[in-house]
């Protein structure tokens, strides 16, 4: 039952942060021949020297790991392989930062036939600062002068990503990619680990041992046959979480790197 | 008993009295008859001979003990041994002469005859029927000339009458007499119901007396505890929940009247005794390891089965009431039954309704939260068209409102039970097809539990939370018994199939309304479908020798419907092929008794076999398990867990002495035996673990002091060890036992009696909580008083000296009830 109605409430949550995209991007009523992609989150598009942009989420972007999708077309016309690049950036008042993302999608992802590439949105934008997606897009068949621009979201707050400063002196950022649907039962547990080299980069931490634990902090205990995360690529870990019973859980990692203990962090969650 | 014991020496007296007058007459040559077999062995011809047989139950095929034969031309007679077996020795000259006489009579006076010998023995005998109303099928002489034909003239021709208590009396007439080595009587029970709720153990059937076995206003439990070898787990001042042999729960099956009924409350609040009051009950039938019966449990603790009271025909409208009082809980029970009973059908309903406040132990102090209420309504209806078909249909619905239990971290809010049943008797009566019983049956029940009235700050498990329960369970069944006869072979097969569904969930809502509320499965919508084929063999033909064998074959279905259930598992045990096994189980076991004399006999009894795991096992997930502190989650890969028992038994009947008695020596192996393995400091999960072995007695012993007077006394003693944890299993009976003497007259009745039991200090140290109990001594006094017909007033004080003592099974050792003073009173029309 819980479930339809989170489905209800994410279904609602999605129409008002629509129309919150709409109002702060710069397209033009998606009225250029082009149906919507289905499924998928509009954030929003950019348009110059011919070319138009579109760009897709799963959902309304939230502090976190978001896959995000492109389309460009020129005169309603798909551009099968286009030359493209892109990069969040927060612009603060008194800096920019990025966060870790992939820049290029050159694959089109089999299922919305879209490029894809992700990006972790490491703060909710709002009075501290607004994102965007910095794009630099090019027709290589036809090799007019580039576009490039960006296109402002919204980010909401969320607890997915924490940030901080290890006993090393370095930075890093932790992100809590999966479950996003948690489920009595074992479920896929997802983690990516990004050291913070400079406001600009955040290259993959990927010889990280990281210790995992689900702990119900009301009843005191925790469950079993849970799976430590494992480096799977690019910074990102894999595991598995059981949740024998819905509720209030936290979700405690302890990092270690090349010796280095990089602290016990802890997502809370509730299901 | 007075009575008893001289209906059993009366024939006795009688045969020996006539035999000598025979002598005395001296009656010395006549010449037998002669049939034409004979003619040509006339060297076998004597003057005198004998006449042999078994008397057996025509229902079940067991052996009768005690039952009366007469020879009602010469006033000869025997009483059947704990076999059955009786032996008549004849003299012809005695018959010929009955012969001559009763040729003279008319056939009514012939069986008036016989009514007045038998009437001494015992007045109140059903009427006997003339010997043409009796079927003849009971009459195998397997030995004599059967079917031969016999000269008129040599035809001696005498007649048997066959009577014992509880069933109609048989008139057997024996045309052409000869030595007849294997005569079978099968008597059919009587309609006649006690009124007393008889408890018996073993194929001897021998009641456990207390007095207040006719008071209906007593729970259950408190007739069951007159058994030996029967221990009960108490939670509360309610619904205690039976133990035989150390084995409880899985390992036990408690049915009702046959009916396999699923408890709903997953911490076991609510055994098949919640939902049962003595009022429905006839009597209640123990089988203490499986071994007694012919039909085998799945299970190596035996059974409990709580026979209902049956509806009576041709007795017109009657009806009962009693109430009761006790002062130690302050318990009201109101109870009342109407019925009517017609030539061909019957009827009858009752109402129990119990509302107690808290309980009290020994010194006064009060147990709080151990109060209840609840109701229990019943009907049953009997349908006998004719002799060989009956029907009877029944329901109970038992509701309860809020019930404490104080030793449990919750209570319950409500209980609702709804248990219906179509039974079918064929009483075949010829041929050697004997009997089939079928059974059909549906019960349905609910249980809500809560601990909003507990301080669940101050607690250490789940503190600062409630964790309102709920638990479903619908059971259907259906079961064939059929017993066949041929000579000494009796053979019994038997055919069950019954599925269950169980649901339980629980939410844990923290008292801290920023803490999300919690949810999980405690049993996950499963089903436990089985069927079993069971059949169980004895063989009377041996001189001194009991043979038998047993043995079953049962399959388990298991489903669990609910996906995340099916998930929660798959993630606790990573490992498991199948969450939805089918198991295959099987029992085999071998009797054979001796007997030394028509007294004494010993037997040996051995079993083998594997018992499914239980839906609680296999599914149960986050239950907790008061005994031990831990949450225990079930393990759908748990394999059956094998038993080897043994007993070796010593029986004592009473015959025309004051004395008997028994004493059982058992002992129980169980290897992979199910139990919980620790996870971690709040876990444990089923498994199958290692071994564990129990053995002990039972022994029991009654002597009839003078006519009036009668003295009994019982002990038993479990000792159980888990073999690869050395330790002492948890929650075993320490010695112990009771001694009663008591005097029932027609209208007064006096009994006193001691309970006690021995200090247990074998306890699960490392592997529970339980913790070691004290001895105890306890006096009890009961008095039953009928001032006039159909009033019965019944008074008792148990506890007498107010001691404060805790039984070993009392969970959370809550301590056992104080002095009680007890008042009931009943009247009957
Ligand atoms: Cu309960």
């Amino acid at each position: 039952m819980f479930r339809s109605k989170q489905h209800f409430i994410s279904a609602a949550l999605a129409v008002f942060y629509l129309f919150t995209a709409i109002s702060c991007s710069n397209d033009n009523d998606q009225n250029d021949g082009l149906a919507v992609v289905p499924d998928l989150f509009k954030l929003g598009e950019l348009t110059g020297n011919g070319l138009t942009v579109e760009a897709y989420s799963e959902g309304p972007l939230t502090v976190g790991y978001h896959r995000i999708w492109f389309e460009v077309h020129r005169d309603g016309e798909q551009i099968e392989r286009p030359e493209f690049s892109f990069a969040p950036m927060m612009h603060m008042e008194a800096h920019s930062h990025r966060s870790p993302f992939q820049s290029s999608g050159q694959e089109r992802d089999p299922v919305h036939g879209l490029l894809e590439t992700w990006a972790i949105f490491t703060m909710p934008s709002g009075s501290m600062g607004s994102w965007h997606l910095e794009l630099t897009v090019s027709d290589p068949e036809r090799g007019h002068e580039a576009l490039e621009g960006d296109i402002q979201v919204g980010v909401d707050d969320s607890n997915r990503v924490i940030t901080f400063l290890a006993e090393n002196e370095e930075r890093y950022v932790l992100t809590w990619i999966e479950p996003t649907e948690p489920v009595t039962g074992l479920n896929d547990l997802m983690v990516a680990l990004h050291h913070r080299e400079s406001m600009m980069n955040f290259p993959p931490v990927t010889e990280a041992d990281i210790g995992f634990e689900p702990w119900m902090p009301s009843m005191d205990h925790g469950s079993s046959n849970n799976v430590d995360p494992t480096h799977q690529g690019n910074g990102f870990y894999e595991g598995a979480v059981n949740f024998n019973m819905t509720g209030d859980w936290e979700l405690r990692f302890e990092i270690g790197l090349d010796g280095v203990d990089l602290g016990r962090h802890t997502f809370e969650l509730e299901f | 008993m007075k009575l008893n014991s001289l209906m059993r020496t009366f024939p006795i007296l009688l045969a020996i009295f006539s035999l000598l007058s025979a002598e005395v007459a001296g009656i010395q040559e006549i010449k037998p008859p002669v049939t034409e077999k004979r003619t040509d062995q006339p060297m076998q011809s004597k003057q005198e001979f004998r006449i042999a047989g078994v008397v057996i139950d025509a229902e079940t095929g067991a052996p009768i003990n005690g039952a009366h034969i007469l020879v009602a031309e010469s006033g000869d007679g025997a009483i059947s041994d704990r076999d059955g077996r009786f032996t008549i020795s004849l003299k012809r000259s005695d018959l010929q002469m009955g012969q001559s006489e009763s040729a003279t009579e008319s056939p009514e006076s012939a069986v008036d005859k016989a009514k007045t010998s038998i009437g001494q023995c015992k007045p109140t005998i059903v009427p006997i029927k003339t010997a043409a109303d009796q079927p003849e099928t009971s009459f195998v002489p397997t030995t004599a000339a059967v079917g031969q034909p016999v000269a008129a003239v040599n035809q001696l021709e005498i007649t048997l009458v066959v009577t014992h208590i509880g069933y109609q009396t048989r008139r057997l007439v024996v045309d052409n007499v000869n030595d007849i080595e294997q005569l079978t009587v099968s008597l059919v029970p009587a309609q006649v119901i006690s009124e007393e709720l008889i408890v018996t153990a073993g194929s001897q059937g021998r009641p456990f007396s207390a007095l207040y076995s006719e008071e209906r206003t007593r729970p259950v439990e408190d007739h069951l505890s007159a058994a030996s070898g029967v221990h009960l787990v108490t939670r509360t001042n309610f619904a205690r929940d039976p133990v035989v042999r150390g084995m409880r729960d899985h390992r036990l099956d408690v049915t009702l009247d046959g009916m396999r009924v699923t408890p709903a409350c997953v911490d076991g609040m609510d055994p098949v005794t919640a939902y049962i009051e003595t009022d429905n009950l006839q009597s209640i039938e123990l089988n203490r390891g499986g071994m007694d019966e012919l039909q085998m449990n799945g299970v190596p603790g035996g059974s409990v089965d709580f026979v209902m009271r049956r509806p009576e025909l041709s007795t017109g409208w009657s009806g009962r009431s009693e109430i009761g009082f006790h002062t130690v809980s302050g318990q009201q029970v109101y109870q009342g039954s109407a019925g009517y009973g017609g030539e061909k059908w019957a009827v009858r309903s009752s109402g129990t309704y119990r509302n107690s406040g808290n309980l009290h132990a020994g010194g006064g102090l009060a147990i709080t939260g151990s109060e209840l209420e609840k109701g229990n309504l019943t009907t049953s209806v009997l349908f006998q068209p004719n002799e060989s078909h009956q029907l009877t249909l029944r329901y109970i619905g038992d509701f309860a409102g809020r019930i404490g239990y104080p030793s449990l971290l919750m209570d319950t809010r409500r209980a609702d039970a709804h248990i219906g049943g179509l039974r079918h008797l064929w009483r075949v009566n010829s041929g050697v097809l004997r009997k089939v019983e079928t059974n059909l049956y549906l019960n349905r029940v609910a249980h809500w539990m809560d601990d909003y009235t507990r301080d669940v700050a101050s607690r250490e498990v789940m503190q600062n939370m409630y964790m309102p329960m709920y638990g479903e369970t619908l059971t259907a069944g259906f079961s064939s018994e059929a017993r066949l006869l041929s000579g000494s072979h009796l053979l019994s097969v038997e055919l069950e199939a019954y599925r269950l569904e169980a649901f339980g969930d629980m939410k844990m809502i923290h008292i801290d309304p920023d803490v999300s509320e919690m949810y999980l499965l405690n049993l996950g919508d499963l089903t436990d479908r089985r069927v079993s084929l069971s059949a169980g063999y004895r063989y009377f033909g041996f001189e001194n020798w009991i043979i038998g064998w047993n043995g079953r074959i049962e399959q388990g279905f298991y489903r669990l419907r609910d996906e995340r259930a099916v998930a929660t598992f798959r993630a606790e045990y990573p490992g498991l092929v199948e969450v939805e096994p089918e198991q295959t189980g099987y029992r085999l076991g071998l009797e054979l008794e001796r007997n030394f004399s028509e007294r004494f006999a010993a037997g040996l009894k051995l079993n083998e076999g594997t018992r499914l795991p239980g839906h609680m096992e296999l599914y149960g997930y986050y239950v907790y398990q008061p005994l031990d502190g831990f949450f225990y989650h079930g393990n759908p890969g748990l394999g059956t867990e094998r038993s080897s028992q043994a007993e070796l038994y010593l029986s004592m009947e009473g015959g025309e002495s004051a004395w008997d008695g028994s004493l059982s020596v058992w002992v129980n192996r169980l290897n992979d035996f199910i139990t919980g393995e620790r996870v971690d400091a709040l876990f444990k999960r089923y498994e199958n673990l290692g071994r564990a072995l129990l053995t002990g007695f039972e022994a029991d012993l009654r002597v009839q002091l003078s006519p009036g007077w009668r003295a009994e006394g019982s002990a038993s003693w479990v000792v159980g060890e888990h073999i690869e944890l050395e330790e002492p299993l948890p929650m075993i009976p320490p010695l112990q036992g009771q001694m009663s003497l008591q005097r029932r007259g027609e209208r007064f009745g006096v009994q006193g009696r001691l309970r006690w039991a021995a200090a247990q200090n074998r306890i699960a140290a490392q592997n529970s909580l339980e913790a070691a109990t004290d001895r105890y001594l306890l006096w009890d006094l009961f008095v039953r008083f009928a001032p006039a017909d159909g009033v019965r007033l019944q008074a008792g004080v148990e506890n007498l000296l107010n001691r404060f003592y805790t039984d070993h099974l009392n969970v959370n050792s809550m301590p056992g009830p104080g002095r009680n003073v007890h008042l009931s009173l009943s009247y009957s029309f």
